[in-house]
């Protein structure tokens, strides 16, 4: 298993250099992501034995060193119902909303995730989510994931598909699909809106309103005159973050 | 071909199929013949079914109608026998066509009556469909013996129908089959199971892309608030929601969306008190292949959600967009991250040509204007148009214009002009 470092800088006060603060080694770490607040960071590893783990670090807010305080493995079991931890193998994107955290893993980041992070140093696991897009190609990776700040949801696009879609958590099944847009066949979304045709997903950013997503994507076409060859298409896709109707 | 009765006076109509093909000269003739393999064709070698299903062959171009066969029965008729053994209650009959999807266009008929003897054979119930659509409800008794005539209506004027195999099935019509007899379901969440293999629909209900078979229940929720209704069964499985509007016809207020294979989820805002109507139904394959193979087994499951969390398309900006910069072309080939400003009104894309920066709408989302980073004025597109992705030229050709676009968006003068643009800029190259 290769080992990976999770490295800490701090800069000066104008910005114009940085020195380390300190290496972390931890074994296949895949993914981290910093709490909204800045107080913990959270990594996903690949684990010991084919079991990934995901460790909570503190995180010092004057120096930025960080000092691990839990793990969550997979298949470990959590709570009086003893519910087993998955979601956590192949992680590809991690979003972390103010109280939780969306994990894109599994085959080609197609599963959802979710961890509870009222208590920052032990995030609690509260379901996952299979892949319910229709066709993941092979080389799909759901890494582009958004987590929303009004709701409980994530919007996550994949790399090498058309699809976005987007994951909640909340009410009777925990975390359940909430939207799912084909990017391809002149497709609607669900206010019947006509979609562009996007191959692939080159970039995917909330504004800092949270209130809409800005996609960069790819198009390709395949053209006969004059000559037969595939043509790119670059694009910029706008979306409105909607709740309810 | 049909089996004459001695002494009976038969009386032999003519006709085309269509207006089209009248006025065809023929000649009339006849012999004594034999059918080559009468089968079940009359009511005496009907084929006896036991147990809840029976594969079955038939020919509809070698059926006939016998003397004395009741006028509901249709013609080119099949006969089946079946004895009630149960406590009676109301059954389904179906024809599941198997492979033999495509008989022509030819509807089939299913007709049932109550006896034994031809002659005094009583009408119970009577349908016509296609043959991946046929199916027949009735109430039965315990007991009774009940006989089955497959074949076409008496008005079919189908010269040739493909022989098919087919299996009958038969089983309890589910309770809750029609909106007169819609379950109560209770509770702000809970979940109830079941199956619409053997449910029908009644003659005018809406089916097509809400599916057949379907299954009714009523909502009527003690608090406000979102609702998520989650169905798992077969492929092609789908919810609709209805309330009653003020003429007192049902109005159709959501239907679900197929998240994954034979599950289907529906979220709406229910008002407290209001009596909501939920219908299952199965959307089985059409001629296109789309929909699912089978009606089945399900569960239902509801509780209180979050409001939906929902993308809606605001706009499309294209490569190659004219008049975003002025004077030229928005190119912004070889797109990678994307960043705002801390305010969020400018929006900076890495591309190819440097860093494109796009001012923004924070109301509605728009980008409302674009110029490049003053750290790469050298290299904007206009500028370098030799040998940099020569075949994107060709993205504008009105042939193929528009593949990354919504239609609305694709414009034929626009189009055109870019790619005369492009030609332009190719000749200078």
């Amino acid at each position: 298993m290769p080992t990976f470092m999770v490295e800490t800088y701090q800069f000066t006060d104008e910005h114009t250099a940085s020195t380390s603060v300190e290496q972390i080694m931890i074994d296949g770490v895949t993914k981290a992501a910093m709490t909204a607040d800045g107080s913990h960071l959270c990594a996903v590893t690949a684990g010991f034995a084919g079991r990934p783990q995901l460790i909570a670090f503190e995180r010092n807010a004057e120096t930025g060193a960080l000092d691990m305080v839990s793990t969550v493995a997979e298949g470990s079991t959590v709570g009086d119902d003893e519910v087993i931890v998955e979601g956590l193998a192949q992680a590809r994107g991690l979003a972390v909303h103010t109280s939780h955290l969306f994990v894109s893993s599994g085959r080609g980041g197609g599963d959802t995730a979710a961890f509870d992070l009222s208590d920052p140093a032990n995030p609690s696991f509260v379901g996952k989510q299979d892949s319910f897009v229709p066709f993941l190609s092979f080389f799909a990776s759901c890494g582009h994931s958004l987590a929303r700040h009004d709701v409980l949801a994530a919007d996550i696009a994949c790399r090498a598909s058309s699809y976005l879609y987007t994951v909640q958590v909340g009410g009777f099944s925990s975390v359940f699909p909430g939207d799912l847009l084909a990017l391809t066949g002149f497709r609607t979304d669900t206010f019947g809106n006509d979609l562009p045709n996007i191959d692939d997903v080159l970039s995917y950013i909330a504004s800092p309103d949270g209130r809409h997503v800005y996609l960069a994507g790819l198009s390709q076409q395949l053209v006969f005159f004059p000559n037969f060859e595939i043509v790119e298409s670059s694009l910029l896709v706008v979306f409105e973050r909607r709740t309810g109707n | 071909m049909f089996p004459a009765t001695q002494g009976v006076e038969y009386y032999i109509a003519i006709a085309s199929a269509s207006a089209y093909y009248s006025g065809t000269e023929f000649t009339l003739s006849w012999v004594p013949g034999m059918r080559e393999d009468p089968d079940d064709d009359d009511f005496a070698s009907a084929q006896a079914v036991l147990g809840n299903f029976a594969p079955t062959h038939a020919n509809f171009d070698l059926l006939t109608v016998e003397h004395g066969e009741p006028v509901e029965s249709g013609v080119r008729t099949a006969w089946y026998v079946w004895h009630q053994p149960a406590a009676g209650g109301r059954y389904t009959w179906q024809v599941d066509p198997g492979f033999s999807r495509d008989i022509g266009d030819a509807p089939l008929q299913m007709s049932v009556f109550k006896g034994t003897e031809l002659a005094a054979l009583e009408p119970v119930a009577t349908n016509v469909a296609a043959n991946t659509d046929l199916r027949l409800a009735f109430d039965t008794e315990a007991g009774e013996s009940y006989a089955f005539a497959l074949g076409l209506p008496g008005d079919a004027a189908h010269t040739s129908v493909n022989p098919v195999e087919m299996v009958l099935q038969w089983g309890k019509t589910p309770e809750n089959d029609d909106l007169a007899n819609a379950i109560a379901l209770m509770g702000e969440s809970g979940s109830v199971t079941g199956s619409n293999k053997f449910a029908t629909n009644k003659p005018g209900e809406r089916t097509g892309a809400l599916g057949d078979s379907s299954l009714w229940w009523t909502f009527e929720p003690a608090e406000s608030g979102w609702t998520r209704f989650v169905v798992a069964g077969s492929e092609g499985i789908k919810l609709a929601i209805y309330r009653t509007g003020a003429d007192g016809n049902l109005e159709l207020l959501h239907t679900s969306r197929s998240l994954a294979p034979g599950e289907a989820a529906m979220n709406f805002e229910a008002e407290a008190g209001v009596r909501y109507v939920i219908r299952l139904g199965s959307y089985i394959y059409d001629r296109n292949g789309f929909g699912g193979r089978e009606r089945g087994p399900f569960e239902l499951s509801w509780s209180p959600a979050s409001p939906p969390a929902r993308l809606r398309f605001v706009e499309v900006i294209p490569d190659n967009q004219p008049g975003i910069v002025v004077g030229s072309e928005t190119q912004f080939d070889g797109l990678g991250a994307q960043a705002f400003n801390a305010d969020g009104t400018e929006l900076y894309v890495a591309s190819e040509f440097g860093i494109v920066v796009f001012g923004r709408d924070a109301n509605t989302g728009e980008l409302t204007s674009c110029r490049y980073s003053p750290s790469s004025p050298s290299k904007i597109p206009t500028s370098s148009c030799c040998g940099t992705k020569r075949a994107r030229h060709y993205s504008s050709f009105p042939a193929t214009a528009g593949r990354g676009l919504p239609p609305s968006t694709v414009g034929a003068s626009s189009t055109r002009a870019g790619w005369r643009a492009a030609h332009a800029r190719e000749k200078q190259c």
